[in-house]
């Protein structure tokens, strides 16, 4: 750095060498003196010369920047404080010691302070300057950087010293190289690490890749500062596997485990390892995750709110090689990795209202950027049956919920009664409008639909009008604000009274609210509904609503209860009770599926052959979509069509004895179905293909090494990668072939959390290899559990001509280095120039040959 | 508002009244002899003598005196405007030393040297106050001088900044600029020194701390801009080459691209490359040695690092292989056709396989199967692990495993298997080759200390010996014991951190087996010290983690410069690399390599292990590419940032210079008294 190898003589130097061309000043002085008219004897006009010579010499030499170099051991003191999470509280005492220590032997030397964990603090002049970093700040040590930012601040005219007190646990950059080119001694003081109880799963390792059915080993390192018992888990995905029931005994140091395991049914398993029962102080590192791929069968999963009606189905697909997962519908998977086990997704009469957005949101994530498959069958609770009109899935699906009604289904007068008292206010009435301007889009032009809101009044927000003139309705649903208190009765009443009278043949009210009402006769007007054909539906919106009123009503007015934690379902909701009261989305005549569009995919099935389904939901496919089978009607049957990366599918009619008894005896049932899951899944074909993910650091690396099946490395192909972080931000990007056979890509994977990686490759455009792979990345490296690192400091500072723990005198002692002072002379030169000129001046006012 | 740094100094000031004094001082007459009196006294009447106020008759002279006085004395007290005080400014400059600023330009220049001329002036150019930093970014951010007023410091700094090999890396060494300048981010600022030539030109851009100035003119150029040779995984000796060549220029080039491997020309490809056009081409060729592959265009463009890069082709070793046999005809000949198989056949079995190769046994088989990886064909009698039972009752193959690398490029559908017998197992094996009833014809076994490959079929009377499968069967045999993954020892981007995998001799052979991706296998002895049984789900106790094993390694880079550093474990991170050629490691104290003959190979006049050696190259298309990605401030202009701006005592310092050299001249022609 600057001032270590500098010589220890004294010098001088000019720091602005080109103001000497000022000396030209010289040749007129000199000239005037030849030319002089003074009267002066020689010898004192010489002198004269002399004196304004030097006068101006000097003045040059001030301007020129003349400054003295001067040897100097005062040093320079940078001390960085680790502040990491893996330094002992108790090491604090050590640091305030030390710092009193250096600030009692200062004398005329420089000291400063800064502190480093993740990144270097600013460096300041006072140890009590330093701010305690924020606890997310403490978790990484960058030693490397602090030396950097030290050896920086030193300033000129000190020997500089750097001070690092620290474990050694670095978890960014590397200190060695970094004291090593910071040519400064970099003194290193150990600090102890926690000393408190700790135990943590210092890593979970197991193959990236096996095949179905082989065993494998799950190895995992428990590290213990302490001799210790208790248990240690191990999950695959949610559920636990290993069977310690008595406390494992485990040593100071690392401790080695494995598990024998092998994966059957999925395509992918995320194995987490978790510790219990020991004593410990931190609890984020007491888990750590490994994910296996799976080579072999595809695995499906299929969601029923039934699922004893999908055995059909289930053990017809078994039968064509698929492996199968039946789960009602609160099983469905509720993180990305849990749904990555599968290859497609089957969702078999599942109302949405049984899933929240973010299940939604996963799903579509898992088709279109992970290219996962899904299929939806058909059922009283499917499509727009099930609420999906205008959700995420039917965004993804290849149909629309909402149809164009026929003239023929009976009209429909329906009244929102809809609570807006002050409990309502915010998301939640903004969801409720919503959800009422849905139903307003879903009812048909011979529909009716009035809206009323009420606090501890009841209004008309829309009369009963007709649903043809939608925009109006739309607009004055806009205008519900929230106030008030909350009384029902008014409000049921109102709808019974306006439904009373309406022509309609069918007459539906939803009742939503948030609260509890005032009392009334609630029986009473529920009775009279009933009897006036009317039937009733109950929301309650948060667990604050009177739910066991709402039931009764629900139950007594012949409609549905749903209890709605969050408002967000609101409008599904709304939706699946307005195509459920309008009767209008079931087609309950027996048919026989009419091929449209003729596909490879059926190939081997004679649909003609094929026997009657007694119903399907009606829908509307979307232009885009592949329309394949259509009923006798026109309307569709099967539909799928591609979405991103992945496949959707829907078939309007179900797999089950509700619709479809007649086909589970069709000898095609199991090919039918197997063949349009097997279109729709994801498609793994990953034979001479080897995907290795490397993490170092923040950043992972994912190698493809591709041979075909001649054993000839697959060059110049086209490798492309979708990754979806933990918080489902997706990134694609190319593979760059870096060797025969080999493509790489770096990813940053700093965020603790599942990635899920979609890989694919192409050659001429013709696909070859598509795979998924996850990497998990667990608690942040500075909980890792370890001693202080000995080795790293004393290299520290065996490389930089440091000291391994010295003492405050050790650090004092003044070695053979020195450093340059610079001081500016121009001040003493100008003084100098002043008591020359006031001699000038003397000379000339006085005749000293008198004297002499 | 005006400070003054030393006002102390203004007693200085008191040399007015001595100057003062000295001009009302009555100057005595000189007494001197005369002839007569009559002249003087007609001129003493003429001038009386005169008040001490008529002394003031240089008054001009005394007011140019005095002013100089006052000027020094200004001078001397230091007075700094506050707005002047305020404007103090810190600078961290970087300097690009990166590949792309090693271009020559007109007049045979660097870029880099350039830089440094424009750096140097802006040293030079510091105000007192100013505090500047020097960084570089080539490869990686180093502070070379720290936060400094201190002109001759920075100078010396810039003229010591080397050149590097290695990509730009601009965005950490803004990182590091922003954390020295953190703790007063106003009047700061980050000057960057550069030719244009970076990634992520944008982001810096608009960065409102940063200041862009170019140097160097957009240049033709063609580069090697990926390079790696790799042994291909069906022949053991071939290998294969990628290479891209880009011209990054304006203009069509034709080029030729010459191969070598260890000095001797392998192949020249001519290459004619539109402007900026991209060419691939992979290229296979065969050696068993291996050696240094060097590739180089024959272009001569304004950067010549990208010119030419290197390559380690990884040496495929001989494989031992003992046949122990009484005479088949059919093995013996396939075995000895196999490339660097080195064959020895015997009539005894030995007690195991020999080290890093292959036993293969013929008909007869030891009780106690030696230990190594076996081959065994047509078993005869029962062993430890396998029982020979009755002859199979139709030995037709009906069954070829397609996805094994064993049974790879094999047709082998209704081939008769004649002598074949039913074989019971004591382990699990995994079946490649079927008969009819499910009975392997060709199995493989796991098993401690080295695999089995079991062939039941008498060749004597079968035809398989005939087929051209057969020897398909023994090449993927072998290749799958030797482990012919398709080696390479990838080449490491400048700029970039070298992992470097320490070579241990005496798990070299373990090394080789081990990276089979088809199907894993066991590494020798692992499985001897595993556990007792484990069930499924149990959790068992493996052992307490060995500690890792710290090792002192001497690191030298292409053009000799030497770092002595430590590894632990088998990994060592070198770097970042910022040479290219060919980086060669030892052990610090180990002199074992030096020993080992046969595995070294001549660089130059020193010979080389190349297994201790690791190649690097620039191959960057954005550094090769001699054009900015924006608009940069032209380095003229960063002169006007020094302009002006000078402590007050400068400029009366001067003042005072020019007024005594004016007051001289007015003395000397009588103008003033």
């Amino acid at each position: 750095m600057n001032t270590s190898d500098l010589s220890n003589r004294w010098s001088l130097e000019i720091t602005q060498p080109w103001m000497l061309w000022l000396l030209i000043l010289l040749v007129p002085i000199a000239w005037y003196y030849f030319r002089s008219l003074s009267d002066f004897p020689k010898w004192q006009r010489r002198f004269s010369l002399l004196f304004r010579t030097l006068i101006v010499v000097l003045l040059i030499l001030a301007i020129a920047g003349l400054s003295l170099l001067s040897p100097t051991n005062r040093q320079f003191f940078a001390i960085a404080i680790d502040r990491s999470l893996s330094i002992d509280n108790k090491s604090q005492g050590k640091i305030d010691e030390f710092v009193s220590e250096m600030e009692k032997n200062r004398g005329d030397n420089q000291i400063a302070y800064m502190q480093v964990a993740m990144s270097p603090s600013a460096i300041v002049s006072g140890y009590e300057q330093l701010v305690a970093p924020e606890e997310k700040d403490q978790r990484g040590t960058d030693l490397a950087a602090a030396i950097q930012t030290a050896a920086a601040a030193a300033p000129p005219g000190f020997v500089p010293q750097i001070v690092l007190l620290t474990d050694g646990r670095q978890t960014h950059g590397d200190a060695i190289q970094a004291a090593a080119a910071s040519k400064i001694p970099v003194n290193v003081i150990p600090l102890s690490v926690r000393s408190e109880p700790e135990v943590q799963v210092a890593e979970a390792n197991a193959p990236a890749e096996v095949r179905q059915g082989e065993p494998f080993y799950v190895e995992t390192i428990i590290s213990s500062n302490h001799e210790d018992e208790g248990f240690i888990d191990v999950f695959r995905g949610d559920i636990l596997v290993s069977n310690s029931e008595k406390p494992i005994k485990i040593k100071e140091g690392e401790n080695r485990f494995r598990f024998r395991q092998s994966i059957e049914q999925e395509s992918q398993t995320d194995y987490v390892v978790r510790v219990r029962g020991f004593k410990d102080t931190l609890l984020d590192n007491n888990a750590a995750s490994a994910v296996v791929f799976a080579a072999g069968k595809p695995s499906v999963l299929i969601v029923d709110t039934n699922v004893q009606e999908t055995s059909q189905l289930r053990w017809a697909l078994e039968e064509q090689d698929l492996i199968v997962q039946v789960r009602p519908a609160e099983g469905l998977p509720r993180t990305l990795s849990e749904l990555q086990k599968f290859d497609c997704v089957v969702l078999s009469n599942i109302p949405a209202t049984t899933m929240s957005l973010q299940q939604m949101e996963i799903l579509r994530t898992y088709v279109e950027d992970l290219g996962g498959g899904l299929v939806m069958i058909g059922g009283d609770q499917s499509f727009g049956l099930g609420g999906y009109y205008k959700t995420t899935l039917e965004e993804i699906l290849p149909v629309r919920s909402n149809f164009d009604k026929e003239k023929e289904k009976p009209s429909l007068a329906m009244v929102l009664v809809i609570d807006k008292s002050g409990s309502m206010g915010g998301e939640k009435m903004e969801m409720a409008k919503d959800a009422a301007k849905g139903a307003a889009e879903l009812l048909g032009p011979k529909d009716q639909l009035g809206v009323i809101a009420f606090d501890g009044q009841s209004y008309w927000v829309s009369e009963l009008h007709s649903a043809a003139d939608k925009g109006y309705i739309i607009d004055r649903i806009s205008t519900i604000e929230a106030s008030g208190g909350t009384s029902i009765y008014p409000g049921l009443s109102d709808a019974y009274e306006a439904l009373v009278g309406a022509t309609a043949k069918l007459k539906h009210v939803i009742l939503l609210t948030d609260g509890h009402s005032e009392p009334a006769d609630f029986d009473g007007i529920a009775g009279d509904m009933v009897a006036a054909r009317i039937t009733l539906s109950s929301v309650a919106v948060g667990t604050g609503a009177d739910q066991e009123l709402l039931q009764k009503l629900a139950e007594t007015g012949s409609g549905r209860f749903y209890l709605c934690e969050d408002a967000n379902s609101i409008p599904q909701i709304f939706a699946k009770e307005t195509v459920e009261a309008s009767k209008s989305a079931i087609n309950e005549l027996p048919f026989i599926p009419i091929m449209v569009r003729p596909t490879q995919v059926l190939a081997g099935i004679d649909l003609e052959t094929a026997p009657f389904l007694l119903g399907y939901v009606i829908t509307k496919p979307k232009p885009t979509s592949e329309f394949i089978l259509a009923s006798e009607a026109g309307d569709p049957v099967l539909v799928w069509w591609r979405y991103g990366l992945g496949m959707t599918a829907a078939f309007t009619s179900d797999a089950k004895s509700q619709w479809a008894a007649e086909w589970l005896t069709w000898p095609n049932f199991g090919p039918f179905w197997a063949q349009v899951i097997r279109h729709c899944m994801r498609k793994s074909e990953s034979k001479g293909v080897f995907v290795e993910v490397q993490r170092n650091g923040n950043r992972s690396s994912v190698i493809v090494d591709s041979v075909d099946p001649a054993g000839k490395f697959v060059n110049q192909a086209t490798t492309k990668m979708t990754v979806i972080a933990p918080r489902l931000e997706r990134t694609n990007l190319e593979l760059e072939q870096i060797a025969p056979g080999r493509y790489q890509a770096e990813i940053p994977t700093d965020v603790t959390g599942s990635y899920h990686l979609e890989l694919s490759q192409s050659v001429n455009s013709v696909p070859t290899f598509r795979q998924t792979r996850s990497i998990v990345v667990g608690y942040p490296d500075e909980l890792r559990l370890g001693p202080a690192d000995e080795n790293l400091m004393k290299k520290v500072a065996e490389v930089s001509g440091g000291k391994y723990c010295p003492t405050v005198n050790d650090l004092y002692a003044h070695g053979d280095r020195v450093a340059q002072n610079v001081i500016p002379l121009w001040p003493y030169l100008l003084i100098t120039a002043l008591c020359l000129f006031l001699l000038d001046v003397l000379f000339r006012r006085l005749d000293v040959s008198l004297w002499f | 508002m005006l400070e003054f740094a030393s006002p102390m100094l203004a007693w200085w000031a008191a040399l007015t009244v001595p100057i003062f004094l000295i001009y009302i001082i009555k100057v005595r007459l000189r007494r001197r002899p005369v002839s007569t009196l009559l002249f003087w006294n007609q001129l003493f009447d003429e001038k009386k003598p005169r008040a001490w106020w008529q002394q003031l008759r240089h008054w001009l002279s005394l007011l140019l005196q005095l002013a100089f006085v006052l000027l020094l004395v200004g001078a001397l007290i230091d007075p700094l405007w506050s707005w002047q005080k305020n404007s103090q400014r810190r600078i961290v400059l970087i300097v690009d030393n990166s590949a792309s600023m090693k271009a020559t330009e007109a007049g045979g220049i660097t870029r880099l040297h350039s830089a440094k001329d424009i750096a140097k002036g802006l040293a030079r150019s510091l105000r007192p106050g100013d505090e500047m930093s020097l960084v570089s970014s080539g490869g990686q951010s180093v502070v070379h001088v720290g936060l400094t007023n201190h002109a001759r410091l920075l100078i010396d700094g810039i003229t010591e900044l080397p050149e590097t090999d290695a990509p730009s890396a601009l965005l950490p060494a803004i990182a590091t600029a922003e954390r020295l300048l953190k703790d007063r981010v106003e009047r700061s600022e980050i000057i960057v020194l550069t030719d244009g030539c970076i990634e992520d030109f944008e982001t810096i851009r608009i960065n409102p701390l940063v200041k862009i100035y170019g140097v160097g003119k957009p240049q033709e150029n063609t580069a090697i801009t990926r390079y790696q040779v790799r042994r291909s995984v069906m022949d053991s000796v071939g290998y294969q080459v990628l290479i891209e060549v880009t011209n990054s220029g304006l203009e069509e080039v034709k080029t030729k691209l010459e191969l070598s491997l260890e000095d001797n020309l392998v192949d020249v490809v001519p290459i004619t490359l539109k402007a900026g056009e991209s060419q691939t081409r992979i290229l296979d060729h065969t050696s068993a040695t291996g050696g240094r592959l060097v590739a180089k265009l024959d272009s001569k463009d304004a950067l010549s690092t990208d010119n030419s890069a290197i390559s380690i082709l990884p040496q495929r070793a001989p494989l031992p292989i003992t046949l122990v046999t009484k005479g088949s005809l059919f093995l013996k000949s396939v075995l000895e056709s196999m490339p660097l198989v080195e064959l020895t056949i015997t009539e005894a079995a030995p007690e195991s396989a020999p080290k890093g190769g292959l036993l293969v046994l013929d008909r007869i088989i030891p009780e106690k199967l030696p230990r190594g990886r076996l081959l065994i064909v047509d078993p005869q009698n029962n062993a430890d692990l396998m029982t020979v039972g009755e002859s199979l009752e139709q030995p037709l193959v009906a069954r070829v495993e397609k996805d094994s690398p064993l049974t790879q490029h094999i047709r082998l559908d209704n081939v008769l298997f004649p002598g074949a017998k039913q074989l019971t197992f004591t382990r699990p094996v995994e079946s490649l080759i079927r008969d009819p009833l499910d009975s392997p014809m060709l199995a493989r076994m796991k098993r401690p200390g080295g695999d089995l490959w079991i062939l039941t079929c008498n060749l004597e009377q079968s035809d398989l010996p005939l087929r051209i499968a057969f020897p398909v069967l023994i090449k993927n045999a072998i290749e799958w014991f030797q482990g012919n993954e398709g080696q390479l020892r990838p080449v490491v981007p400048t700029g970039t951190l070298a992992a470097f995998s320490i070579p241990d001799d005496d798990q070299a052979e373990v090394k080789l087996a081990e990276a089979s991706r088809d199907s894993p296998k066991p590494i020798e002895g692992q499985e001897a010290s595993s556990l007792e049984s484990v069930n499924d789900s149990a959790v068992a106790v493996e052992s307490a983690a060995p500690p890792q094993l710290r090792r002192d390694l001497h690191v030298s880079s292409p053009s000799g410069k030497s770092l002595a550093m430590s590894a632990e474990g088998d990994q060592a991170l070198i770097g970042p690399i910022l040479e290219c050629g060919l980086w060669t490691v030892a052990p610090a104290s180990d002199t074992k390599t030096e020993t080992k003959e046969g595995t070294k190979q001549m660089v130059g006049n020193a010979k080389v292990d190349y297994r201790w050696a690791f190649a690097s190259n620039l191959t960057n298309r954005s550094e090769s590419d001699l054009k900015p990605r924006g608009e940069l401030l032209t380095a003229d202009s960063l002169s006007v940032v020094s302009l002006g701006g000078r402590a007050i005592w400068f400029y009366l310092a001067l003042l005072g210079l020019l007024l005594v050299t004016m007051e001289w001249w007015l003395y000397q022609r009588r103008v003033v008294g």
